[in-house]
């Protein structure tokens, strides 16, 4: 016993040398701020509540990344002026947009991929005086509210898809983009896609002929043009702008507490913009794998627009981070190490709080690439750029998006028809609408136990597994297939064992007696 | 017959043997158990889990006193006691011929601090100058800016962040006072115009210019430094910290704050990073003054414009400088970028201090990311069942109980602090007003009341209003803060101020959190300010913005934002298109309190009123920042943001009626007056302070952390996390893993309930009750903590050796157990059948 402890005590003083030596060489290799110089870059306000996250996480590694919200176009622009180290936007260069062409800037680029989300259509409404939480929009519906076609809130159409609400007879505010926007171009792509004669009528109204997908939005009477994200969300976030809907990246309602439209997807399920339903919704992005072409690693969003899984949220997309492959002008390799570095932060770490703030980690496929593409920009410590060494959330060995793999499925009164879910969506998850006054609790209580949380209004039928109800979207739904891969792992380990000791034992037990009755009657018959 | 009978028998003796092999595993098994057991019980003894890692303490930066062994220095400058530093022009031997000689013989300059910085403010102040040129820079002003230290004992112009602002300040200075170009060959006589000074002419032009370049501090990547005269390729209009232009005053003094960079902003510079020796350089703050005659002693008048010209770099100029040293805080990392982050989410009170605790715990190979989004979506996030989520939360309010339902929470004090509104206001004084001597200094003292800030939260100022003059429900209204009677009763000083001095609103962060909330709860309690959101005017006539009344605030209890609801637009001419400007161009967001602090030191609000055709399309813009001098900024920011950046902070009248600043005594008085919650051991702030000297928005921010929706491992880096928060992290400092000022230390007693949460952590560790950790526990321990640095695993592995390893579910070695257990199955039978067996055996 005294040999065994001295042996357990040497061992754990060998350790400690051992973690000292470790931390003074640490010290040693040192001065790695220095290797850092501030870069500055200027773009989306979409992906700016991701962006900034990063920013503040990366200054524990010596890290100054500055980054301005001024919009996409903006972001572009700078980046092409040369003002900036990096630019961020929705939209690559190159398209038409109001019958201008956005050329190609002069100094080489790529695209690199940075963070997923799902475009939101955020509003304030209140019926009764209660706050409207779950309101459902088709598509069609939409693009016919921000389109001047659908100008009340009672309108016929919108009860159509909401046949548990009282909607109010009230204005619909549509609150618009005012500066050159990455939203905007997305949100309009969808429209001119899916919906395009009601788009190009509407664009012929307003007197922009043939809009396309455009970042400018053309606005008509009664619709609000306002300001980057910021200002869009801040602005349907007043109490007093009731009748408000505005397209914005999902983030900013979680930010500013306030409900989204669950949107109708092609499998006639409303869905809410949340981390899974947009990883399931990009797996029919189309990404330009053409290394050749300069829309390299670009999104076709059609597959997107049309996914036929019950899961999908139609208007989910990723944006991209421009960056520079060579050195030129105030952009030298020194910068380019940074950026690198950071790059492959966010492609990796980074993306563990996507869900969090609101956005959708990027699936491997994208952060491969990615990945290739960071090694391009100049300075970049390819040694360190391995996507082996990527700490991506949504990765797993059989090469699949683990958080599409195990999105829940929608609840069954999400599916067009004569029910509808109370619960809240979006920053308003904690509020439902209507029904009975439980379901309030039933949003905020956590559902990992399946203790019966469910109200009875939710009607969840679905399996016969335990009842989950997501904290951040108030859906509870009955999971057919708990994340298992924990209790996998574990039979693997152990129960082997433990199976094989019961068989031995029992053979142990068991052959030996008839063994011996065998072999004595062997004896006596000869 | 016999062999096969020998063949069974030694087959039976096989099983025997087997038998006792088993019974002396299951013994043996028994022991080791055993050992580790009291081994465990020792080690919790012996080695108290306060100091997890025996590492070497961090040697103390070493504290250059710098001296500067200038030529002709009659008196070597020392710091005083307040850390600041005091420096005469004549401290240094001067030319007593000069022309400028009188105008800089009085000037002395007091730098607020030395030594010990980092990336923060500083202030500059001096006496005994001569009063700047009206309206321009054409004479009579400083010119301020940082320098590298390369050990010769001086400031060097090439070392110096000097020559890239632009704007409105620029404008108003005389030919090249604001770059690094020595204009004409000759024009300084004491300038050299040969080697590194002259650029030679490009092809096919025949001019040499002239131009100090810039040379950078030696780093890790360019061992010996660059040399440019492109300094832009370093540092430009937006990053460069330079002032080009220091007003000063009618009665010879003047004021400004100074941002100090280091080796992160500044790598160029370089300052806290450690040399190739190892010393951490130190770098200069270098001031020139500028008078009325140029480097060849023309007057000021027969300049361009009127104006003094020539660079503050050109010799004869540079040598007329006052330098200061500067020792800086070593701002080498330790951290690797690439491992794995443990996650924790919370509210912006405790970013600044997070910042700089996540710096000293990823030294310590325990790396932490840090999602700031507010406190009621951090509270959802912890007992959250997505997946990945964060299960630690900074939040000034515990979880309610239906939130907490089926949650295991415990609370540890992490932070106080306070909510400020912080203001960069300059005076600028009517002519012939007692005054005037202060023109162009900063104001360092305000008061509010709660109905003041009432009406700054509810545009009910004209000038926060779209068109605002025009509306007639405002025509009663107070045009801006300082034109109100009632701020002027609590503000006299502010009466003298220019018309034209208005602030542009006061900037409040989008978002909502806790302390938002409680901004509210100290406007409403106050019987004045809770009439006025009512509809009630004040003495003077001035009523809330409709819009806001409406809102009744007054009965929405659940309020935790700043509303901006004032629909109103305007435009100022036909030629601008429907509808104008509105309330979010003229009083934007900013995008948290930090924004608005950095906005408020900077002078820009964001705000974009003026319409631009020469936009593609045409687009309202920002007006740019107010003129250096002439600031009136207000914001809403955090104590230590408003610190750092050495933006003054305004008293707040508290229930007593008392104007309190925020200092740690107002913070910890209003702090022991917080009421409990209903999780137990959680204070919350009350709106009913009942002490003189309680600052009404003081904060107290709570790690919550649920303990069983936390994997092992994530329990572990938490655990050790509040070990350090409750002992070093309390340290106000600017070191990694101190907090810097602003903030206040717990007393022993708020440290005594971190380390009771670190226990509760600790015992569930070593013991899990939470069925999460019971089911999962193979997997939990398999989780890669870290995975990438060597040193990684340092902090963990031994807490796991601190942590008695006597439970069953997270003993490591499960395969000794279960081979135990056969062993136990396959023994006793043995010992029970063996016997009886080999006797029949023995009778074939």
């Amino acid at each position: 016993m005294n040999i065994r402890r001295t042996l357990v005590k040497s061992a754990r003083a060998s350790l400690a040398l051992l973690l000292t030596g470790i931390i003074v060489s640490g010290g040693s290799t040192a001065a790695l701020a220095a290797d850092y110089v501030p870069i500055s870059g200027a773009g989306s306000s979409w992906s700016a509540n991701a962006i900034d996250q990063w920013r503040r996480n990366v200054k524990q590694y010596g890290m100054s990344v500055n980054y301005a919200s001024t919009g996409s176009v903006d972001g572009r622009n700078q980046f092409k002026g040369g003002t900036v180290d990096y630019g961020v936007s929705e939209t690559p260069y190159g398209l038409t947009d109001n019958g201008v062409v956005d050329a190609l800037p002069t100094r080489p680029f790529v695209y690199i991929p940075i963070v997923a989300g799902g475009t939101a259509f955020m509003y304030n409404l209140t019926s009764g005086g209660n706050r409207i939480t779950n309101l459902r929009l088709s598509g069609d519906v939409v693009t016919k509210m921000f389109t001047g076609v659908i100008t009340k809130w009672n309108d016929a159409l919108i009860a159509a898809d909401n046949p548990g609400l009282t909607l109010p007879d009230r204005a619909v505010v549509p609150v618009v983009r005012s500066d050159g926007s990455g939203s905007t171009a997305q949100f309009t792509l969808w429209m001119d896609t899916k919906y395009n004669s009601l788009w190009e009528s509407y664009c012929d109204k307003v007197g922009r002929n043939e809009c396309g997908q455009t970042s400018f939005f053309p606005t008509t009477s009664g619709m609000v043009a306002q300001p980057n994200s910021q200002g869009v969300s801040g602005y349907v976030a007043q109490t007093a702008n009731e009748g408000t809907i505005t397209y914005v990246e999902y983030s900013y309602a979680l930010k500013t507490g306030f409900p989204v439209a669950k949107v109708l997807n092609d499998a006639n399920y409303y869905v809410e913009p949340t981390a899974s339903n947009v990883a399931v919704g990009l797996l029919g992005a189309v990404i330009n794998q053409d290394e050749t072409s300069s829309m390299y690693l670009t999104q076709e969003l059609s597959g997107v627009y049309n996914n036929k899984d019950p899961r999908a949220y139609p208007l989910s997309s990723y944006s991209y981070m421009i960056a520079p492959t060579t050195e030129q002008a105030s952009f030298t390799a020194t910068k380019g190490a940074t950026l690198s570095a950071f790059a492959n932060y966010f492609l990796c770490e980074g993306q563990q709080q996507a869900e969090v703030l609101g956005y959708s980690p990027l699936p491997v496929n994208l952060v491969r690439v990615g990945l290739e593409q960071v090694t391009k920009i100049p300075g970049a410590d390819t040694a360190t750029i391995n996507i082996s060494q990527c700490n991506n959330p949504t990765f797993s060995a059989s090469g699949e998006n683990t958080l599409a793999k195990n999105a829940p499925m929608p609840d069954p009164c999400d599916k067009k028809g004569v029910e509808q879910c109370t619960e809240g969506t979006g920053g308003a998850s904690a509020t439902s609408t209507g029904g009975t006054t439980e379901t309030g609790t039933t949003s905020t209580t956590d559902g990992t136990t399946g203790t019966g949380t469910t109200g009875g209004a939710l009607g969840v039928t679905m399996g016969t597994g335990p009842t989950q109800c997501d904290v951040d979207t108030g859906i509870c739904s009955s999971i057919k297939a708990v994340p298992v891969a924990t209790t996998s792992t574990g039979w693997a380990a152990t129960n082997w064992v433990i199976l094989s000791v019961i068989i031995i034992l029992v053979l142990v037990v068991v052959v030996p007696p008839v063994m011996v009755t065998y072999a004595a009657r062997k004896v006596r018959s000869s | 017959m016999i062999k096969r009978g020998q063949s069974q028998r030694s087959r039976f003796l096989a099983m025997l043997l087997l038998a006792d092999l088993g019974l002396g595993v299951f013994f043996g098994g028994l022991a080791v158990t055993s050992a580790n057991a009291t081994e465990g019980d020792d080690t919790v003894d012996v080695q108290p889990t306060s100091e997890p890692t025996p590492e070497p303490t961090p040697e103390p930066t070493p504290e250059q006193t710098a001296e500067p062994v200038v030529e002709h220095v009659s008196r070597t400058p020392i710091a005083n006691a307040d850390g600041s530093m005091t420096i005469s022009w004549l401290d240094t031997v001067r030319d007593e011929t000069a022309p400028n000689y009188s105008l800089f013989a009085g000037l002395e300059v007091t730098v607020s601090q030395v030594q010990d910085l980092t990336y923060q403010a500083v202030n500059v102040s001096w006496t005994g100058g001569v009063e700047t040129s009206p309206q321009q820079l054409a004479a009579n002003y400083l010119q301020i800016m940082q320098c590298w230290d390369d050990g010769s004992g001086a400031a060097d112009p090439t070392n110096c962040q000097f020559g890239a602002a632009t704007g409105a300040t620029v404008s108003l200075l005389g030919s090249n006072a604001m770059t690094r170009s020595l204009g004409f060959e000759g024009e300084d006589p004491l300038q050299d115009y040969t080697g590194i000074f002259d650029i030679s002419p490009p092809l096919g032009e025949f001019e040499h210019t002239y131009s100090v370049p810039f040379e950078t501090a030696p780093s890790t990547r360019y061992p010996d430094g660059e040399s440019t005269h492109d300094v832009e390729l370093f540092f430009g209009p937006t990053s460069t910290n330079e002032i080009s232009g220091a007003r000063t005053t009618a009665d010879g003094s003047g004021e400004i704050s100074f941002e100090i960079q280091t080796a992160v902003e500044a790598p160029h510079l370089g300052c806290g990073a450690e040399q190739a020796d190892g010393e951490i350089r130190q770098c200069w703050l270098v001031i020139v003054p500028r008078g009325e005659f140029t480097a060849d002693n023309q007057n000021y008048q027969d300049g361009v414009n009127g104006r003094l010209g020539g660079s503050p770099l050109s010799q004869s100029n540079w040598d007329n400088r006052i330098e200061f040293p500067l020792g800086f805080r070593s701002v080498v990392s330790n951290c690797r970028i690439g491992a794995v982050e443990t996650r924790t989410t919370g509210n912006e009170m405790v970013a600044t201090a997070f910042g700089s605790w996540q710096s000293a715990m990823c030294a310590k190979s325990n790396v932490f990311g840090f999602s700031m989004i507010g406190d009621s979506e951090s509270r959802r996030n912890i007992v959250s069942a997505t997946a990945g989520a964060a299960r630690l939360a900074f939040v000034d309010n515990p979880l309610s109980a239906t939130e907490a339902t089926g949650s295991t929470l415990t609370y540890a004090p992490a932070v106080k602090s306070a909510l400020t509104i912080a203001f960069n206001i300059n005076y600028t004084i009517k002519g012939g007003f007692p005054l005037e001597y202060k023109e162009g200094q900063q104001v360092t003292d305000m008061t509010l009341n709660p109905r003041l800030v009432a009406k700054l939260l509810t545009q009910s100022y004209q000038d926060d209003v779209p068109g605002g003059e025009l509306l007639p429900s405002l025509s009663t209204n107070a045009v801006n803060l300082r034109l109100d009677p009632e701020f002027l009763e609590l503000n006299p000083e502010f009466d003298q101020f220019v018309d034209s001095a208005e602030p542009v609103g006061l900037m409040v962060p989008i978002g909502n959190e806790d302390v938002f909330a409680q901004v509210w709860k100290w406007i409403k309690a106050d019987a004045n300010a809770n009439a006025f959101l009512s509809g009630t005017a004040d003495e003077w006539g001035m009523v809330v913005n409709t819009n806001y009344q409406t809102l009744d605030i007054n009965n929405d209890s659940t309020i935790n934002s700043f509303p901006k609801a004032d629909l109103a637009t305007y435009r100022e001419s036909e030629s601008i298109p429907e509808p104008g400007f509105g309330t979010f161009e003229l009083r934007p967001y900013v995008a948290d309190l930090h924004d608005g602090g950095i906005r408020a030191f900077r002078g820009d609000s964001g705000t974009k009123v003026f319409w631009d055709v020469q936009r593609t399309p045409a687009a309202f813009v920002s007006g740019g920042a107010q003129d250096l001098g002439r600031r009136f900024m207000l914001t809403i920011t955090d104590l230590a943001t408003a610190q750092r950046l050495g933006l003054s902070t305004a008293k707040l009248i508290n229930p007593n009626g008392e104007a309190v600043e925020a200092t740690t005594e107002s913070i910890n008085s209003a702090i022991s007056e917080f009421v409990k919650s209903e999780a137990s051991g959680v204070k919350v702030s009350t709106a009913a302070l009942t002490k003189d000297e309680s600052y009404p928005l003081a904060t107290m921010t709570y790690a919550a952390v649920d303990v069983c929706r936390a994997s092992i491992a994530e329990l572990k880096s938490y655990s050790a996390f509040l070990e350090f928060i409750s002992g070093k992290g309390q340290t106000i400092g600017n070191n990694v893993g101190e907090i810097p000022s602003g903030y206040a230390p717990l007393d022993k007693a708020q440290k005594a309930a971190v380390k009771r949460a670190v226990k509760v952590i600790n015992i569930e560790v070593a013991n899990p009750v939470c069925a999460e950790h019971i089911e999962t526990t193979t997997t939990t321990t398999d989780v890669p903590v870290t995975t990438v640095t060597p040193d990684d695993d340092g902090t963990l592995v031994t807490e796991v050796a601190t942590v008695p390893t006597v439970t069953f579910p997270v003993d490591p070695n499960s395969a000794l157990r279960y081979s135990m257990m056969s062993a136990l199955c396959f023994g006793i039978p043995m010992i029970a059948g063996g016997q009886t067996l080999i006797r029949k055996a023995k009778t074939l």
